[in-house]
């Protein structure tokens, strides 16, 4: 009888059990986002986008000062990028006409012409969260600007990570450091090689560990090879075909002997640290269609 | 007069806004080649304050308020996991602290274990639903240390001017207390 008679066990009894059902009522997606939730994220993303934008700036400005003593070397490195990718637009036009015309001949849909062509929409970071099992930063395009969720979100490097929860106004990306084959909520990646376009394989983990993410379901026969840039292939139909993940630092037996598993080390900096503009990728089908 | 609350709320919320905002420029994300996952729980530390200080109550309240406001703010994975932890281990400090005379190391002993205990009722919750898989260690190692120091080192720098103002409130207002805590009390 003495328990019951204790108010306050009852009380923060029940408050654990609705603790505990809220967070599994809510792990994974939920599919809408609920008008409370989006005023909170808008109005509260604004006043961090405040603080977020201006402290950049003067980040950037103090990192600039830094930088001046390498920007000699960089600019020469630059300069001989920029002879090669001359070389190479000159050829893409080419081939870029060649691949209309053939479109053209064999009675391509408007559709799948357009979506093969991406649209890269900037948005700025407005706040960063440290938490590090919970790796999502907010960014200041929402639903008003045509963003939707799963759209990938990549920087100048690659790829980064996905867009999760969509407001108004602003929306909430997680990062690909946050991808991990037994969570309900990640999803794999299926990827391929630029090298060796005939290879798939699945990134669906990554190590905290190396820093490296994990490539899985190689096949024995697979062509891929160790310094491969590795791209997403398109065949999932969440990420569009060509985006860059990273090289391949390792192949090895995977933990059965069936099939292989990859190491790749990511192209883009996924510490989220001094992250100020990102692109948010969608196929030019979806924008003009929506 | 409630002047001193607004004045609290106030300084938790601009705390919690700028931890997501303005301390992702000023801390280091790889120390030495080391990958560190600091987070600065500032806004946690002035709530711990208030509640081993001054009021428990308005500390509750804060606690479900900020832990609730991250979870929807930063949805990722799960909502309610700040919630939960922040209640709990608030609650749970002010019940083992709440007859005795709180000396300036008992304080800053429990804030900082409570900062601990709290990123740790966080990671076992990511683990709990899956949702991370790295070990504890690795996480005590690159998370919860570097951050456990960061959040030790703001707490011990406003610590005299966080007892005074708390005086001054309190010269100014008695803090209330619940009523059931004559009725517990043995």
């Amino acid at each position: 009888m003495k328990l019951f008679s204790n108010k306050r066990l009852i009380l923060s009894l029940v408050s654990l059990i609705i603790m505990i059902a809220l967070m599994g009522v809510t792990l994974g997606n939920r599919g809408t986002v609920t008008w409370p939730e989006k005023m909170v994220q808008d109005t509260v993303a604004w006043m961090q986008g405040l603080i977020y934008k201006p402290a950049g700036y003067i980040a950037g400005f103090f990192e600039d000062i830094g930088n001046l003593s390498r920007l000699y070397e960089e600019n020469k490195t630059l300069k001989r990028t920029l002879s090669h990718y001359a070389r190479d637009t000159a050829r893409l036009n080419v081939l870029i006409a060649e691949n209309e015309r053939l479109k053209e001949a064999l009675r391509f849909t408007e559709r799948q012409k357009l979506s093969d062509q991406l649209v890269y929409q900037i948005a700025r970071v407005v706040a960063v969260n440290q938490d590090s099992s919970n790796n999502v930063f907010k960014i200041d395009l929402g639903e008003r600007d045509g963003i939707k969720p799963d759209l990938p979100v990549v920087t100048t490097d690659g790829l980064i990570g996905r867009v999760i929860r969509v407001s108004e106004f602003s929306s909430n990306v997680l990062m690909l450091t946050d991808i991990n084959d037994q969570s309900l909520n990640s999803r794999g990646i299926s990827v391929t090689s630029l090298q060796h376009p005939d290879s798939f394989g699945v990134i669906e983990s990554f190590d905290h560990e190396t820093g490296y993410l994990i490539m899985s379901k190689i096949k024995q026969e697979d062509p891929l090879q160790i310094g491969d840039t590795i791209v997403t292939s398109g065949l999932g139909e969440v990420y569009p075909a060509g985006l860059i993940i990273g090289t391949v630092v390792s192949r090895q037996e995977g933990s059965f002997g069936i099939t292989h598993v990859a190491e790749i080390k990511p192209a883009a900096d996924l510490s989220m640290n001094g992250l100020r503009e990102v692109f948010v990728v969608q196929n030019e089908w979806d924008v003009s269609e929506p | 007069m409630i002047w001193h609350k607004h004045l609290l709320w106030l300084t938790v919320w601009v705390l919690f806004l700028l931890e997501s905002s303005l301390m992702p420029w000023l801390l280091p994300a790889s120390v030495g080649g080391m990958q560190l996952g600091i987070a600065a729980h500032f806004a946690f530390v002035i709530i711990l304050y208030i509640g081993i200080y001054l009021n428990r109550r308005l500390a509750l309240g804060m606690a479900f308020a900020i832990g609730l406001l991250h979870d929807i703010l930063f949805y990722g994975h799960v909502l309610g996991a700040y919630t939960f932890s922040m209640c709990l281990t608030t609650y749970v400090i002010f019940m083992l602290l709440r007859d005795t005379h709180v000396s300036w190391y008992t304080g800053l002993g429990s804030i900082t274990l409570g900062v601990l205990a709290f990123d740790y009722i966080v990671f076992g919750l990511y683990t709990l639903f899956q949702i991370t898989t790295v070990s504890p260690w690795w996480y005590f190692v690159h998370a919860a240390l570097p951050s456990l120091l960061l959040n030790m080192i703001f707490a011990s720098v406003i610590y005299y001017p966080v007892i005074n103002i708390f005086a001054r409130i309190e010269k100014y207002i008695a803090p209330e207390e619940p009523e059931d805590y004559k009725a517990d009390s043995p």
